[in-house]
């Protein structure tokens, strides 16, 4: 399985994966160094939340989608892995497709949020483009450190080194982008209608971040809790508490799906 | 030797009868031919041969020596059910590849060979979702016979295709028979089950009546 799995990935990692990866992280970047100059900013941390905070939390749940799971919803309606139930076990081929999926999934946004995160703290200061005045916010030397250990959720691991935090925090992102992923991975499975299937997952984002919202559950937001920096930290397990849920959700519809594949009708 | 045993299936999907008690047989090395209007269970049956939707009453019972232990459907069957299957980004080629990769039993010249028998460039750049009806159904036909299928299960499979791909494709298929092969297919054109098949099964009040026609060949 696991060499299946490695080879489904090696054939999807195109040259259009790397491009929209790419470009995605120069448009991030560019709208950061664009709006930065009309903030003052305390430090790198700020800087890396700008590149971050801006769009990113509204394209989330559409890119983690459209990295794979939409190329798998085509094969599904074009019929391709109807052809292959001749020759492997279909429970088999979606496991395959789910892990690459995912996987992948997660390293885009892993290597996304890590550049951002390069960048954002070792060529930005090299670059000098950021508007930098820790003492507008009362901050010295001495107590700067310390304050960005409290900032948002996650910089706790500012506490373990610079380097600790961003990659915590690229693996957090990356897990939920997976998660979308899988959402979405799901729903083609269970649903006719593949454009219904795939814009579900941003529908639950956004339906979430409302309700939730309403609900004065304001730190259970996915806004928040995947990309927490527009309010004060939480504790940690506050964010793991929505991935939690919808993890054992499709963890449930996988399931369902390997107990009813043979009611299935997209896959015959 | 009986290859497919339909015995008292049934099948309806909400509320609307497919099949009702249908038996068939299916003995090994002869070609049969199912009839039937649209709509009247052809692509069913072979879906249910396949495994790939259950019978809500009865069994189809595949001979033991095209099952295996480790899988949920038939052994070395080859098939094309509905219409042809493609992954849209590839060429013709590449998407034969990917299926012929998940067995690895055969080499990208069998593939090359197939393709050129079906009446396809092996080497043309083209991506599948710019093919032709016609040329998609030779990519299933050839993906259906690549590996040496000894069980051939056909729905429509010269639809949309060239009349002189279609003259080389039955020849082809009246060889495999006389090598001992077994296939079913369905074909709105007549001349095809006249001229291929020893038996025809007609649906027909949601069973599957065995119609007398001349056996060719
Ligand atoms: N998965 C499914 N869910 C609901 N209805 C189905 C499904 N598969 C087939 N049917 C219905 O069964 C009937 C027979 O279909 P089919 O076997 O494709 O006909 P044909 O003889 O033209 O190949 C059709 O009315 C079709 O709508
Ligand atoms: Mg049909």
């Amino acid at each position: 399985m696991l060499k299946e799995i490695l080879q489904e990935i090696r054939s999807k990692l195109s040259p259009k994966f790397f491009l929209s990866w790419l470009s995605l992280t120069a448009v991030l970047i560019s709208f950061a160094v664009y709006r930065s100059r009309s903030y003052e900013l305390r430090d790198s941390l700020d800087f890396f939340t700008f590149t971050i905070g801006s769009i990113l939390p509204i394209l989330f749940p559409i890119v983690s989608v459209l990295v794979l799971t939409i190329s798998f919803a085509a094969d599904i309606h074009h019929r391709f892995l109807t052809y292959t139930r001749m020759r492997r076990p279909i429970i088999e081929t979606l496991n395959i497709n789910f892990w690459a999926n995912l996987v992948l999934t997660f390293i885009f946004f892993f290597c996304l949020i890590i550049s951002l995160f390069i960048f954002a703290y070792y060529i930005e200061p090299l670059l000098g483009i950021a508007n930098f005045n820790p003492a507008g916010y009362g901050l010295t030397t001495d107590n700067i450190a310390e304050d960005t250990y409290m900032r948002h959720t996650f910089t706790q691991f500012l506490r373990y080194g610079t380097l600790t935090y961003g990659i915590v925090y690229a693996l957090w992102v990356g897990l939920n982008a997976g998660l979308f992923a899988a959402i979405g991975f799901v729903l083609v499975l269970l649903l006719r209608n593949r454009y219904l299937a795939l814009s579900l997952p941003f529908v639950i984002y956004v339906v979430g971040i409302f309700t939730l919202s309403a609900l004065g559950a304001e730190i259970y937001r996915p806004s928040y809790t995947i990309f927490p920096f527009d309010r004060i930290q939480s504790p940690i397990w506050t964010a793991l508490i929505p991935f939690t849920i919808l993890s054992v959700i499709v963890a449930g519809s996988l399931i369902y799906i390997k107990r009813n594949i043979t009611k299935l009708g997209n896959l015959t | 030797m009986k290859l497919i045993e339909v015995v008292n299936v049934s099948k309806s999907f909400k509320g609307i009868q497919i099949f009702n008690q249908a038996n068939a047989v299916f003995e090994q090395g002869n070609i049969y031919g199912i009839l039937g209007p649209n709509g009247s269970g052809k692509s069913v049956l072979f879906k249910l041969i396949c495994g790939f939707i259950k019978p809500d009453q009865g069994d189809i019972i595949i001979h033991p020596s095209y099952r295996s232990r480790r899988a949920d459907f038939p052994q070395n069957f080859g098939i094309i059910i509905d219409r042809p299957g493609y992954a849209a980004g590839l060429t013709g080629f590449e998407n034969l590849k990917r299926w012929a990769e998940i067995r690895n039993q055969i080499k990208d010249e069998d593939i090359k060979r197939t393709m050129r028998v079906v009446g396809l460039d092996p080497d043309a750049r083209q991506k599948m979702k710019s093919y032709s009806l016609g040329m998609k159904q030779k990519i299933a036909f050839a993906q259906a016979i690549m590996e040496n299928q000894q069980v051939l299960i056909l729905d429509e499979p010269f639809n949309a295709m060239d009349v002189d791909s279609v003259k080389v494709l039955r020849e082809l298929l009246i060889k495999y028979k006389q090598e001992g092969r077994t296939i079913i297919l369905t074909s709105h054109n007549e001349e095809d089950i006249e001229l291929l098949c020893d038996q025809v099964y007609q649906i027909r009040s949601h069973k599957l009546v065995p119609v007398n026609t001349m056996a060719k060949v």
